[in-house]
Formats: C-alpha cells, sequence, structure tokens
C-alpha cells in the first residue's frame, strides 16, 4: 500500500515543480496583458467605511465583466481602467453591503462610502486551520487575533504577544533560563490536561501541556513559532473548546493555534520593509547580594575564622581574615554580577514583494532576526525566506508556497549567571598584574575535615566553551483548490517538510571541572543531530446548502495522512589539548565506554473528519465534529481512536424581538459545547518492546526488554465542556466575551511505581483523573470613539481563573508523593523541593504541601512547627505536612489600554496576577541554609540583617549561628511559602503612522510607521525573590519602522 | 484533462486510506516489537544473548555480584578508617556489613533491582520461546529453553544467599523472598507477600525444580559431545560454541552442588560436584592448567578450569577504573599487604618466610604493588597495597578467550565441595586428598601441601584460606563464610580476624521493596 502514496508523492512533487515553472511565466504576464490593452480609461478613487475608514481589501469589479479589476490598498485607494465610460463598478468587501457606482463622465476619481452588512457578517471566516468556520454560525470557543492587533503589541516575539492578548495562554516564568533566547517558553492553555511528573519521577518528557501548533494548516513545533517573523503572520486563532478543537482529534486535548500567513493580494507591486532595533538590559535589581564588607561581617559572625582573639592557636584564620580585611579597606568591592552581562542589541528586519492579477499572485519575502541575549555571547539568528505563487483559472486555483528557514543559537563559555551572583565581593575579578587565577575562595574545617572551594568565575568564562545549535529547515506546501459549483468546493493540500539540526556541546579542557582529571579526560565535546522528514497529503469537500433562505447548512469531510520521520544521534568525546576550540580531530578518544548513540522513529497518522453546521436564519446554531484518528502510537490493538464533539449556540440578537434593543445591542451570542479530544504528548505503550544493546558480543546482537506494556491501558482522553458569551453593546462600545468552562481527563496514564521484584520500576495504568474548572473573560470599552476625528481610547481587562483537582488516585500514588524521602540527590527530606508537591485526590497540581511553621521564637531563636493535628512543637516532622498554599493565582490577565489620536496610537499592556502563593528559594538557600561549605559564597543580604541575634529579636529568620557552627538544617516550612500578587509593565508601545502626510510622497514612500516600544518596564511584586537564576530577566525598549514602497 | 488529474488524485487517495491500516504497521527500527522478537530464531538468539549482557551489569555479575561489592564484604578490600567520618565510602561500610547507609542501600538495591529485572527478562524470554511461531529445530529450542532455566536458578540462588536467611531453615514459615517465574507484573496490592514471597524451603524446591527442568532440556548441550569443541582456547564463531560462557550443562550440576551443599544436603552435593571432577580426572572438557604457563600466559583465570563464566565486554574498562584508581575514597578495590602476605598466603606450614610462600604459590602472583595515592587526611592501616592481574588480561591471538571473561564457577569448587562432604563425614584422609589435588595444581612443591594427618579443624581452616585464594574476584567467599556460619573473617585491613554475627550475614531487603 505504502507503494500508492509513493506513487501519490511522486505526483505532488511532479505539481510541484509545475508550480515552480510558473515562476517565468508570471513575470512576463503583467506585460503582454497590458499590450493588449487599447483605449482604456482610468479611473481611480477611495474606498471607505461609514466612519470614513479606509477599507483595505475591497474589491472592485466592472458589471460588464464581473470580474475583479482591482483590490484597494492600504489606503482604501484603487485604480482601474474601463472600457466605455457607460460602466458600472461594483466594490464588495466582507461584512459591507455590496454598492455600485455608475461613471460619469468627466469624473476619474471617486470616493465611495460603503455601508455595513449585517447579513453579511455571516461570510466572516474563522480560520481553524485545517477547515474554515462561519464566524455569526459557529459555536466554539476561540480567540482570533489579527495582525493589526499582533502589531499593536509588539514586534518580536510572537509567543508573548500573544500571551498578552490572551488570558488563557499562559507562558510559564522561568525563572531558571530567564530571558535567554536559546530556551524555548513553556507554554499551556487553560491551564493544561494532564499532570506532569517530570519533577518527581526525573521524567525527560517535555511539556506535555503544549498546545498543538498549526501552521498554514499544517503541524509545527514551538520553535519554529517562536521564530516566526511576526510581520509575516496575518491572524492567529487560538481554539480553546472541544467544539473547536474537536477535528484535531487525538492532538487537540491541549488546545490549538493556529496560525495563518500573509497571502498575495492582486493589485500593484507593494514591497513591505520592516525593521525593528531592540535594546535589553539585565534586571539586576532582583539580586539582593552582600558587598564586600557585609560579606566579611556575616563571615566573622559565622565563626568561620574562629575565635580572632587566639593568637596563638588559631594563627591561621587570623592571617586568613586580616587578608579579606585588608582587600575590604581598600575598597575591595566587586560587583561580580555586571561581568557576564551586556545591553544587548536585537534587530530584525523583514522585506516582503507582493502583487500579480487575478490569475497570478506571488509574494516573495525574507528575514532577519538577531536576538541577542543579555549575558554576553548568548545569541540567536535566524534567517528565513518563502515564496508563495498562486495560479487561477476560472474555479479552479493552485498554489504553493515554499518556506526556508536557518536557525543559528549560540551560548558562550559565560555558564550559569549564579556563579557570578555568588562570587566573594572581597575578591577582585583578576590579580594585580592581571592574570585570572582559578580558584576565589577556600576554606577548611579541620574540626569537621570538611573543606569547599569556590571557583573564578571569569577564569571558566574566558575559555572557549561553547554550546552551538543550528538548524535548517525546508518547508513546501501545495495546495489546490476548486469551486465545482457555488455550493460545492474541493481542495486539497500536501506538506513536505525537512528539517536538520546539529548541536555542539565544547566545554574547554582548561575548566575548572577537570581540576585534577587526566590529560585523556579534559574538555569535552558533544555532538547531536537531528533529522526530521515529513509528508502530508490531504483532502477536503465542503459543501453549503442554504434551503429557503433559512436553513443553512454546511458540510465538510476531510481525510488526511501523515508521515514523519525522526532520526537523532548523538557522541561525546574528551581529551582535549589546551588551546584547540574544540577541533573534534584533537581530542583524545571518545568518552570511555560511550559509543555513538542513534535513534530513528516512523509516526504514521491517519485522520477521518466530518463536520456539520447548521444554522436557522443564524439565530439558533448547531455543529456536529467527528473525527477518527488512526496512529501508529496508540499501538498494535488499537489504531483508531474517536473524537466528538457537539454544540449549540444562539444569536440573539438576531431575534425579531431584539430589532428594538438595536441601539444599545448590537451582537450577543450564547453559545455551549461538549466533546472529547485526546493528548498525544503522552506517550503510550501497549505491546512489549525490546530494545538491542548498544554492541554485539561474540555471540551476536543482544536484546532486553526495555518497555514492558499494560495490554489493557486505555488511552487519555480529555473531556471538555465550555459556555460562553459574545457581546457588543452600547453602539459598539463594549465588547464582552466571557466564557466558563470544565475539563476533564479521565482516565489518565499515570506510571504506577512497583515492588522491584517485580522486575520493573514503574506499570503504567490508567488511574484517577484531573479536572479543571475555569473562567475567562475579555472586556473592551471605548471611552472615547471619535472615529471621524480619530480620537479613540479603549480599554481593556482581561482575566483568567482556573482550579484543577486531582481525583480516583486513593492511595495508589502514595510512594510517588514520598518518593522525594528516599531522593539520592538530597540527602535530607526536608530539603528536597519534590516534598511540597503532593498527588491527592480533591487537591490541586498546583498545591504547596509543607510544614506549617509559626515562626522564629523570639527568646530561642528557634523555629517553631505545627503538628498536622495543629499542636505547636520545636521538632519538624516531614510528615506533618499539610497544604499550606497554592501557587496557581486566583486571577491572573492583563489590562490595558490603547489611546489613538490622530496618527498617534499608544498601547499599553499591564500584567496582574492575585492570590498566587510561591516557595521563596532565595530566601531558603542564600538566607538560611547557608551551610558550612557555602560560606566560600556571597549570600543575599538578609542572611545578615534579618536574622536573629538577640533574646527578644522579632525576626522572620533563624540566627546565623544556628545554620553554621551547630551546622543544623533549615527544612522546607511555610515560612519559606510567601503570597506572589504581581503587577508589571508588560508592553507598551507608541506608533506614529506618516501614511496620511503630505511629505511621505516626495520621498517615494507609500507608507511610513514607526513604533516605540517598553517591555517589562517595572515589576511590582509581593515577594521579594531571586528571578532569573542561571541566566538574568531582561528590560528592552525597541523601536520599530514598517515602510511600504 | 484538469478534471482527469483531480479524479487520478482522489482514486489515489481512497485507494490510500482503504489500506491505511496497514500503514499505520510501522515497525520501530531501533527497537523491537516483542511478537517480532519471538518471530524468528535469530531473534531469539539475540534475546538469550541479552540475558546474559544483563548478567554482566555492575550490578550483578559485571561488578557487585563478582569483584567489588560482596568481595568487600568479605574482606578482601582496604579501606580507610576516617572514611565514615569524611565520606560515605562505600567499601568501609559494606566492610563493616553496615547496610543501612545511603550508599551501601543504594548498592544493594540496585543488586535487587537489576536482579529482579533480569528475571522478568528471563521469564518473558520463556514464555516468548513456548509461544513462539519459529521453526526451531527440537534440539536448539531445548538449549535456548534450557539455558533460560538454568539461569533462572543460578540468578535466584544468589539472590537468595545475598538477602535470603540465615542460617538456612527448612521449617522456617518465614516468606523470605519472591522466587519469580512469572512474566505477568503482579500489581503491588496488600498481600503481595503472602502471595508472591516464598518460605525458605518453598524457594529452594522452587529452585531445584528449576535446575530439574533445565537438566532434562540440557541433554542436547553440545558440550557433553566430546568432539564438539566447545571450549577452545580461540574464541569461534557461532551461537553453539564457547560453552564455558554460557549456562552449560556442567555449570547446571556445579549450581545443583552448590545449592545442595548450601542447604546441608552434603552427600548429594558431593555426588553432584563428583561428576565434574571426574571429568577432570579423565582429562576431558576441564583440565587442570600447567602451572608455567599460568604465568607465562598471565592466565589468573585458570581458563580450562572454569566451568561458566559470563562475557563482560566492559571487563577491562571497569577493571581500570576499579583498581589503577589514585585514591582511595574513590572506590578504588586494592588488598592490604598484611591481609594478603600474612592472612590469605601464609600458613601452609610452618614456614615463615612470607616472599617465599608467596613465590610457591601462583596464584599470589597476580597481586602487584598498587599505584595507590592516599587521599589528604585519611589514616591508613598499612603501607602497601596490591592489586590483582587477574582481570587486566590482554591475551594473544592463540588465546583470546581469556578476554573479556568473567568467571563464576570452576572445578577447584568442586573438589573443595567434595572434600567438605569428606570432612563433616569424618573422613579427613580424603578431604585432605582431595584439598591436595587442588594444591598440587597451584603449589611447586610437596612441603605446602595439608599433611595427611590435619584435623578438621585444620582441614577448615585450610579450605578457607583457598577460597580466599582460588577465588578472587569470583563472588563465593562472602557465601562461604554465610554457608559455615563463621564466626570471624580475617580482618582485611591488618593481620588477624574480626568478629563477624549474625545480623552481618544479613543484608536486609531495600526499602524500596518494602515500602512500596
Amino acid at each position: 500500500m505504502s507503494k500508492q502514496l509513493k506513487r501519490l508523492n511522486g505526483k505532488a512533487i511532479l505539481l510541484l515543480f509545475f508550480a515552480f515553472s510558473y515562476i517565468d511565466i508570471g513575470y512576463a504576464m503583467p506585460e503582454s496583458y497590458e499590450n493588449q490593452q487599447q483605449k482604456k480609461i482610468t479611473i481611480t478613487g477611495t474606498v471607505v467605511d461609514e466612519d470614513g475608514e479606509p477599507l483595505i481589501g475591497a474589491a472592485v469589479s466592472t458589471k460588464s465583466k464581473n470580474v475583479t479589476a482591482a483590490v484597494t490598498d492600504v489606503d482604501g485607494k484603487f485604480t482601474v481602467e474601463v472600457d466605455a465610460i457607460s460602466e458600472t463598478l461594483v466594490f464588495s468587501y466582507v461584512g459591507m453591503k455590496k454598492k455600485e457606482l455608475a461613471l460619469k463622465a468627466g469624473q476619474t476619481d471617486y470616493r465611495v462610502v460603503m455601508d455595513i452588512d449585517a447579513t453579511e457578517l455571516e461570510g466572516v471566516v474563522i480560520e481553524a486551520g485545517i477547515i474554515q468556520r462561519n464566524k455569526m454560525g459557529f459555536t466554539g470557543s476561540y480567540k482570533q487575533v489579527n495582525r493589526e492587533e499582533l502589531l499593536s503589541v509588539g514586534n518580536i516575539n510572537v509567543l508573548q504577544t500573544l500571551s498578552t492578548l490572551d488570558p488563557a495562554f499562559v507562558i510559564a516564568e522561568n525563572n531558571l533560563m530567564g530571558s535567554d533566547p536559546n530556551t524555548m517558553a513553556n507554554i499551556s492553555l487553560r491551564g493544561g490536561s494532564t499532570m506532569n511528573i517530570t519533577n518527581v519521577l526525573n521524567d525527560q518528557t517535555s511539556n506535555p501541556n503544549e498546545p498543538l501548533f498549526i501552521l498554514d494548516g499544517f503541524e509545527t513545533t514551538l520553535s519554529v513559532v517562536n521564530d516566526l517573523d511576526i510581520n509575516r503572520i496575518e491572524s492567529i486563532t487560538i481554539l480553546k473548546d472541544a467544539g473547536s478543537t474537536a477535528i484535531y482529534g487525538s492532538k487537540g486535548g491541549n488546545g490549538v493555534v493556529v496560525i495563518e500567513t500573509i497571502k498575495p493580494k492582486a493589485g500593484e507591486v507593494m514591497i513591505n520593509y520592516a525593521g525593528d532595533f531592540k535594546v535589553s538590559a539585565a534586571d539586576l535589581g532582583v539580586y539582593n547580594m552582600m558587598n564586600a564588607a557585609e560579606k566579611l561581617e556575616f563571615e566573622v559572625l559565622s565563626n568561620r575564622y574562629g575565635d580572632l582573639t587566639a593568637w596563638s592557636t588559631n594563627a591561621d584564620n587570623i592571617a586568613i581574615y586580616t587578608n579579606h580585611l585588608e582587600n575590604v579597606k581598600r575598597g575591595v568591592d566587586t560587583y561580580w554580577l555586571k561581568e557576564p552581562i551586556r545591553t544587548a542589541l536585537t534587530h530584525s528586519h523583514s522585506l516582503d514583494v507582493s502583487g500579480g492579477n487575478q490569475d497570478f499572485l506571488y509574494q516573495v519575502g525574507v528575514n532577519y532576526k538577531d536576538v541577542n541575549g543579555v549575558m554576553k555571547d548568548s545569541w540567536r539568528q535566524s534567517f528565513g525566506g518563502n515564496m508563495r505563487l498562486t495560479y487561477r483559472k476560472g474555479n479552479f486555483s493552485v498554489s504553493n508556497n515554499l518556506t526556508v528557514s536557518f536557525t543559528n543559537g549560540h551560548t558562550g563559555s559565560w555558564g550559569s549567571f549564579s556563579n557570578f551572583v555568588n562570587a566573594n565581593p572581597y575578591y577582585t575579578m583578576r590579580n594585580e598584574d592581571g592574570t585570572v587565577s582559578e580558584i576565589l575562595d577556600s576554606y577548611w574545617d579541620s574540626y569537621y575535615s570538611l573543606g569547599s572551594e569556590s571557583y573564578n568565575p571569569l577564569y571558566n568564562a574566558l575559555l572557549s566553551s561553547r554550546n552551538d545549535t543550528k538548524s535548517h529547515s525546508l518547508t513546501n506546501n501545495l495546495a489546490f483548490d476548486w469551486h465545482i459549483t457555488n455550493q460545492l468546493r474541493w481542495a486539497a493540500t500536501a506538506q513536505l517538510s525537512s528539517t536538520t539540526s546539529d548541536g555542539v556541546n565544547f566545554k574547554d579542557p582548561k575548566h575548572t571541572d577537570y581540576i585534577g582529571v587526566d590529560y585523556t579526560k579534559r574538555g569535552s565535546y558533544t555532538s547531536s543531530n537531528g533529522r526530521n522528514w515529513r509528508y502530508n497529503v490531504n483532502t477536503t469537500l465542503n459543501y453549503a446548502l442554504s434551503l429557503a433562505d433559512v436553513h443553512n447548512m454546511t458540510f465538510t469531510g476531510r481525510a488526511e495522512a501523515q508521515s514523519e520521520q525522526k532520526n537523532s544521534g548523538y557522541y561525546v568525546i574528551t581529551g582535549f589539548p589546551v588551546g584547540v576550540e574544540g577541533i573534534p580531530s584533537f581530542a583524545y578518544g571518545y568518552l570511555e565506554g560511550s559509543r555513538p548513540s542513534y535513534s530513528e522513529d516512523i509516526d504514521r497518522s491517519v485522520s477521518f473528519l466530518m463536520a456539520f453546521n447548521y444554522n436557522y436564519l443564524y439565530r439558533y446554531l448547531f455543529d456536529v465534529n467527528y473525527n477518527a484518528d488512526g496512529t501508529t502510537s496508540f499501538g498494535r490493538n488499537r489504531k483508531f481512536q474517536n473524537f466528538w464533539s457537539v454544540g449549540a449556540g444562539w444569536n440573539v440578537h438576531k431575534e425579531a424581538f431584539a430589532e428594538e434593543w438595536q441601539h444599545f445591542l448590537q451582537e450577543l451570542k450564547i453559545r455551549g459545547s461538549y466533546g472529547i479530544n485526546g493528548n498525544q504528548n503522552v506517550s503510550n505503550l501497549s505491546t512489549n518492546v525490546y530494545s538491542y544493546y548498544s554492541s554485539s558480543d561474540i555471540f551476536g546482537t543482544a536484546s532486553y526488554l526495555s518497555g514492558y506494556a499494560n495490554p489493557n491501558l486505555k488511552w487519555q482522553v480529555v473531556k471538555k465542556a465550555s459556555l460562553g458569551i459574545d457581546a457588543v453593546l452600547l453602539d459598539k462600545r463594549l465588547d464582552a466575551t466571557l466564557d466558563v468552562y470544565q475539563t476533564k481527563t479521565d482516565p489518565m496514564v499515570v506510571g504506577i511505581e512497583q515492588k522491584p521484584s517485580s522486575g520493573v520500576s514503574t506499570y503504567p495504568v490508567n488511574l484517577g483523573f484531573i479536572q479543571t474548572q475555569g473562567l475567562e473573560f475579555t472586556l473592551g470599552y471605548y471611552l472615547i470613539r471619535d472615529l471621524a476625528r480619530q480620537i479613540t481610547l479603549n480599554v481593556r481587562l482581561t482575566g483568567h481563573t482556573f482550579h484543577s483537582e486531582y481525583g480516583g488516585f486513593g492511595e495508589a500514588l502514595e510512594n510517588l508523593n514520598n518518593a522525594f524521602k528516599s531522593d539520592d540527590n538530597y540527602s535530607d527530606a526536608a530539603l528536597n523541593p519534590n516534598s511540597l508537591v503532593r498527588f491527592q485526590d480533591g487537591n490541586s497540581p498546583t498545591a504547596l504541601w509543607a510544614v506549617r511553621s509559626l515562626g522564629i521564637d523570639p527568646a530561642t531563636g528557634r523555629e517553631v512547627f505545627l503538628t498536622k493535628g495543629g499542636a505547636p512543637t520545636t521538632t519538624f516532622s516531614i510528615d506533618d505536612r499539610v497544604k499550606v498554599a497554592d501557587s496557581n493565582p486566583d486571577l491572573r490577565g492583563v489590562v490595558g489600554f490603547s489611546l489613538r489620536y490622530k496618527k498617534v496610537l499608544a498601547n499599553f499592556n499591564f500584567r496582574y496576577s492575585l492570590g498566587g502563593y510561591k516557595f521563596n528559594s532565595a530566601l531558603f538557600n542564600k538566607v538560611e541554609n547557608i551551610s558550612i561549605s557555602n560560606i566560600v559564597y556571597n549570600q543575599d543580604k538578609r542572611a545578615l540583617y534579618d536574622r536573629w541575634k538577640e533574646p527578644g529579636d522579632v525576626t522572620q529568620f533563624k540566627g546565623i549561628a544556628e545554620n553554621l557552627v551547630v551546622n543544623t538544617v533549615t527544612q522546607m516550612s511555610s515560612r519559606f511559602i510567601q503570597r506572589d500578587n504581581y503587577f508589571t509593565a508588560e508592553s507598551g508601545k507608541i506608533s506614529w503612522d506618516f501614511s496620511k502626510d503630505k511629505w511621505l510622497k516626495s520621498t517615494g514612500l507609500k507608507d511610513l510607521r514607526v513604533s516605540l516600544s517598553m517591555s517589562d518596564l517595572f515589576r511590582l511584586s509581593t515577594i521579594r525573590e531571586e528571578r532569573g537564576t542561571d541566566y538574568p530577566f531582561e528590560r528592552s525598549v525597541s523601536m520599530g519602522i514598517s515602510a511600504r514602497f | 484533462m484538469k478534471n482527469m488529474k483531480i479524479y487520478i488524485l482522489s482514486f489515489l487517495f481512497a485507494l490510500a486510506c482503504t489500506a491505511c491500516n496497514d500503514w499505520l504497521d510501522v515497525d520501530p527500527k531501533d527497537k523491537v516489537l516483542e511478537e517480532k522478537q519471538y518471530s524468528t530464531e535469530d531473534y531469539i538468539n539475540s534475546a538469550l544473548n541479552g540475558l546474559y549482557r544483563q548478567m554482566v551489569s555492575t550490578n550483578l555479575y559485571g561488578g557487585q555480584l563478582s569483584q567489588t561489592s560482596v568481595e568487600a564484604m568479605a574482606h578482601y578490600y582496604v579501606y580507610s578508617s576516617a572514611a565514615a567520618s569524611i565520606s560515605s565510602d562505600v567499601i568501609y561500610q559494606l566492610s563493616k556489613w553496615s547496610y543501612t547507609s545511603d550508599r551501601a542501600k543504594a548498592k544493594l538495591l540496585n543488586v535487587w533491582k537489576d536482579g529482579y529485572s533480569t528475571l522478568l527478562n528471563i521469564n518473558n524470554y520463556i514464555r516468548g520461546v513456548n509461544e513462539s511461531p519459529a521453526l526451531l529445530s527440537k534440539e536448539h529450542k531445548n538449549l535456548l529453553l534450557g539455558e533460560a532455566y538454568a539461569l533462572r536458578a543460578y540468578l535466584h540462588f544468589d539472590l537468595f544467599r545475598l538477602y535470603g536467611p540465615y542460617p538456612y531453615d527448612a521449617n522456617s514459615a518465614d516468606k523470605v523472598l519472591p522466587y519469580n517465574r512469572s512474566a505477568d507484573i503482579t500489581m503491588n496490592h496488600d498481600g503481595y507477600e503472602e502471595n508472591i514471597y516464598s518460605t525458605p524451603k518453598e524457594y529452594i524446591e522452587l529452585l531445584l525444580k528449576d535446575i530439574e527442568e533445565a537438566k532434562g532440556l540440557l541433554q542436547d548441550d553440545p558440550i557433553l559431545d566430546p568432539a564438539s569443541e566447545s571450549i577452545t582456547n580461540v574464541l569461534q564463531e557461532g551461537f553453539y560454541k564457547n560453552r564455558n560462557r554460557r549456562m552449560n550443562y556442567y555449570a547446571l550440576k556445579g549450581l545443583e552442588a552448590r545449592v545442595l551443599q548450601y542447604i546441608g544436603r552434603d552427600t548429594e552435593a558431593a555426588a553432584a560436584a563428583k561428576v565434574i571432577t571426574d571429568l577432570v580426572e579423565a582429562n576431558q572438557v576441564f583440565y587442570w592448567m600447567n602451572k608455567s604457563n599460568v604465568v607465562r600466559q598471565n592466565n589468573y583465570i585458570f581458563f580450562s578450569e572454569v566451568i561458566f563464566g559470563i562475557n563482560n565486554s566492559n571487563f577491562r574498562s571497569n577493571g581500570t577504573s576499579w583498581y589503577l584508581g589514585e585514591t582511595i575514597t574513590k572506590e578504588i578495590y586494592v588488598m592490604n599487604e598484611d591481609n594478603l602476605m600474612k592472612n590469605i598466603f601464609n600458613g601452609y606450614d610452618n614456614e615463615t618466610s612470607v616472599e617465599e610462600l608467596a613465590n610457591k604459590d601462583i596464584r599470589a602472583k597476580q597481586w602487584g604493588f598498587s599505584n595507590l595515592v592516599p587521599d589528604n587526611g585519611i589514616v591508613f592501616p598499612s603501607v602497601s597495597y596490591y592489586v590483582s592481574s587477574k582481570y587486566k588480561v590482554v591475551a594473544d591471538e592463540a588465546y583470546n578467550a581469556v578476554n573479556d571473561f568473567q568467571p563464576l564457577m570452576r572445578v577447584s569448587e568442586m573438589y573443595y565441595i567434595q572434600a567438605e562432604t569428606a570432612m563433616k563425614a569424618g573422613n579427613t584422609a580424603n578431604a585432605v586428598a582431595l584439598i591436595n589435588k587442588v594444591l598440587v595444581n597451584r603449589v611447586g612443591t610437596d612441603q605446602y601441601y595439608l599433611s595427611t594427618s590435619a584435623t578438621a579443624v585444620e582441614i577448615r581452616a585450610a579450605l578457607t584460606k583457598e577460597y580466599y585464594r582460588e577465588f578472587f574476584g569470583e563472588g563465593q567467599v562472602w557465601f562461604y563464610h554465610k554457608r559455615i556460619q563463621s564466626t570471624s573473617i580475617f580482618s582485611g585491613r591488618v593481620e588477624g580476624t574480626e568478629d563477624v554475627t549474625k545480623s552481618d550475614y544479613i543484608v536486609p531487603i531495600p526499602d524500596e521493596e518494602k515500602n512500596i
């Protein structure tokens, strides 16, 4: 059978070449077309709406030919040539009544005002990626963001912009990697659908709650979206409920983000340029470290130097102290944090040329983005190009879009930012002669025979370590579209996509990690590579029917087949001579005992979709979707899985009785849906799998049972119910959307830990469920809406609240809950952050569990806890943990406003989060729990100032000596869990539109917009924590230019 | 024409979809689905080979059950007295028979985990071969299954010796350990111990039953055919060659002897052992190494005397990291001079010259000075350390069978088993004669042989030393002590002994097993 597919493939490739061969013809065409015209009259004009706003993209046709002759440009202007002055021009635009204009002799310039047509709104299309939905008749919950909205918020990162615009689209803040340009965001929609046990079980699966990304109708990856040129985007639609995601079947469980790129429009050649220049600086205000004098004082208090008066017995330590003191007196107070950071300039450019006539359209674009991180020597560059060609003949059209992209990421030798944060300030970075020593500080405790050393972070930074990633991808989409009749439409698309990625991670042989290591093992070079080859073919049949103009029906049938082959491998070599910058041929050999790794996977899926939509006069709406998905990952015995959804809606404003409310109610839709989806991000095993040992011996190859399956395992299914209201009120001044939803993942697939004597460590079973209830809203109100004078002020408020809880586990996960107690990485269970997490029925996945603390007893300086029963005690027992707080905020969202005054548009968005809690690890690790060996590192100021010193001190923190001299640990108690309310100035953007200015014409430009934007300008928070442990967060200001020629 | 195109495309697509069920059957390339793993003889061979590969894990016979942990418990290795306070030195913990420290716990948990996970693989393999549609000759199928049953018994026996009760008590009603014979995971539930665990008696009965099963199946073992050349000095291509690297029929007999002796059925044990020593006496299959060749070839594994061993391709690299490291705190397995010279190699006679004694016994010649550098601040009990070159073999092509070979059972043990039986039966002369049969092949002159007038106590002392001399790095000595219920063991750090008590012999079942 795959033979047939190969032939089909061959066919697709053949057609692809056809499409390319049109390039030459395409350029020749306009010329010959013009030559044929004789005695033409040129008519120009402007098309505007009732408010006087120019309409872009309105179609102009002549009544005699009934073919689109021109499309209005961004100023609403058009130029057509007619054969005779008796001609009548017909104007059409989505959502507007058709307008006819009889030409008058002697007048060649017209101003055409088009009226809004309520009934035409029904033609507005929601882009659901693989199929299109009619806006008025659709019952699903979605958020569509157009180009203008996207650009009004941000210029550079699509994902960041989306999270500002939709409250359900949440980017988890990465406290570890901060604003590292090479770290991908962790995204979830509506709180996700499954549990994440990565931390507890050391599972390496990537984010199982990540939504599906669809680019121009085909699946894509988060990193492609991250690097996407925002100027290429036409619209983004976020599909949230089952009514809108059921068409994606097994993949839609976490929601779907549909991105459409710009399609060429007929008309004269348009050249667009957009450039953006961003200056960013690290936010160092969050690091609250001691200065040199403070650190030394702290060390004395913590008894690092012992008795400073005992000259005879403690001479060595006194000498060390004196040395440090001299440094402080000399004025040495090194601000290490400044060394690895820089003011980074990021710039991006995109150039786009498009045009054509109604038979042939083209669009060619190139873009370049150079993102520089605020840590030195960290950047990500992407370069891409695309070419889209469309050929139309009658009712048939073929279009082809070829996209290439190259991305290079680089992280230099500076390592983790925390190394600099933690360096002791009474040392200089460089010695007096300019050299940089390896070891900064060392400490030896003869009593405990314990010592520690801290390395000079600058020493490692000056070496040639690096981490490089490169990826190249080539994607070609070919689409056929045939309007067989007015009602029947057939479409087919095919995609071929190839991605190659390479990574090199080199650690210099002089790195302090290799001190005392044999020369054959110093330095390491890891080379990794991945290849991904995918093809996808699909065909869609659409049938629309309107009976007696009251019963409107559409039917969509779709079939799709996709195959994806993934290869990856890596190897590690070691033993580099000094001075060679990671050149593999200079290495001593492969890492001892290591072999090259290789893996190859083929994932195939087929999907059959049926979608039916019915409405009665656009008043009563009904949707039903059915999807049968077959994939290789379901396993042998059940290749197919069914998914479905039903939805209903009521357009109240369409009712006869609503006629009289028209002055205040323009639109009111009530809708609801229920359905099921799958989540493919969770892996599943239905048959036992054997793997090969990586090498063979005298007896040949060897294989072992690598995956023990549960044949009775059911697929993880997400059940979603959603209810929503969309309203436009008060003469379109108020715009409101409200959604309540419930998702239930039931059953889940959970790996249950087994007694090792069974032979396996975990066994996948269907167990428990996770249920999420949430509410999201978007409100927009025009305080000022003077369209004629172009003065508007719009305020917006979005919010999202949800609560998730587990159920059905019973006692089954108690072992998982107690796994932290025997975690090899933590000597003491009370120090293990996994103790904060519990999987327990009726409780949220984000609940924080800890032993309650009453604080520090002013009399003794010791911490007083509460037992489970509520009795005060000074003895800590990890089994006294109770649910203390929840890290999921009660309400989060964005509040913003946009002000337009003539040609200036200002848009500001502030993010708020209320009611969340957080474990403050800076307090835990840098204020208390400074173990005797950590004295060689710098600490938080609060460790010196806010700690208990003598009886009667009312403080939040234990005495200094509590941790150091006695060397006891501070346990994770509720004392370190703090309220995390915050308010940040997420984005602000001011743009000027010079397109109406007269001076512009003389420059040859048709349009010019300039913008200035800022991100993360300030942050107000109830928690004082260290954000950006390994990489700092950034604040940035950028300037953008967009011009059209 | 245009319409034709569309029709053709649609037709092809329709065809594609009717066949998509097949299209979704994708076999992964770097993995094999179970069904396929047992579909042909080649795949089955690969699965059997996989069982042996699992057994050379450093947690099993590639380390902990051969050269590292159990040998540390038998006090072969030196450790620092200060180790406990400055680091969690696992050699120190194990030598002190302290099984509760985190590192010792983790080590011993890994033996348990890997042991039972290998047993699950064995069980799944037995089921797979039994249900396999592959065309297998009767001989091959019997061998393929017989080795698996024998391996199941072998591995279970060592888990029993390590974690099992002390002493062995056939009347005990305590459920001690699980004897796993099922390929199905039994979910943890209440009553797991009652249902899955066995009493000592049940456990041994199941074990002996597997041995009997394997015995029937291994009747076709090529090792039984003297003409098969199934053990040669040069490794041979072929799945049923190199039989001493496989669980062969004689290895099974040796295992039977070990098991029977362990549970006190000495006479039967001696009878099983005699099957092998009879071969040696007849110079068939296994024969004594020529003493001069041992040193010349660096053949301290005494290759031609090995009944059973495992092919371990990580042998040399593991050995390098265990014996050639630089500091003692980094898990370096070296022997103390006093222990080696005074405890182990002194005592054949009244001979006082340590040097001469060590020179006479060829087994002592494998020991050379270590380049160990003591860590700062650590107090050492002695000055010189020795490392063995037994596992640093680089042999020439004409004798490459010694490469990568971890011996686990040898003919000398079969003599010792019979000698001990004779000694217990009061037949000391016979016991001495059997021990001297080994010594003749180890020591040059008869002055070091065991005196024919030796008493039972002297024979016991001699046997203990013989175990130390003979089985270094083969994981037998600790279990020998546990079986004979020794109350003292060579110190390992100084000349003399240390007391060992009942609790020291019981390695606790890992917390992970109990708590889940």
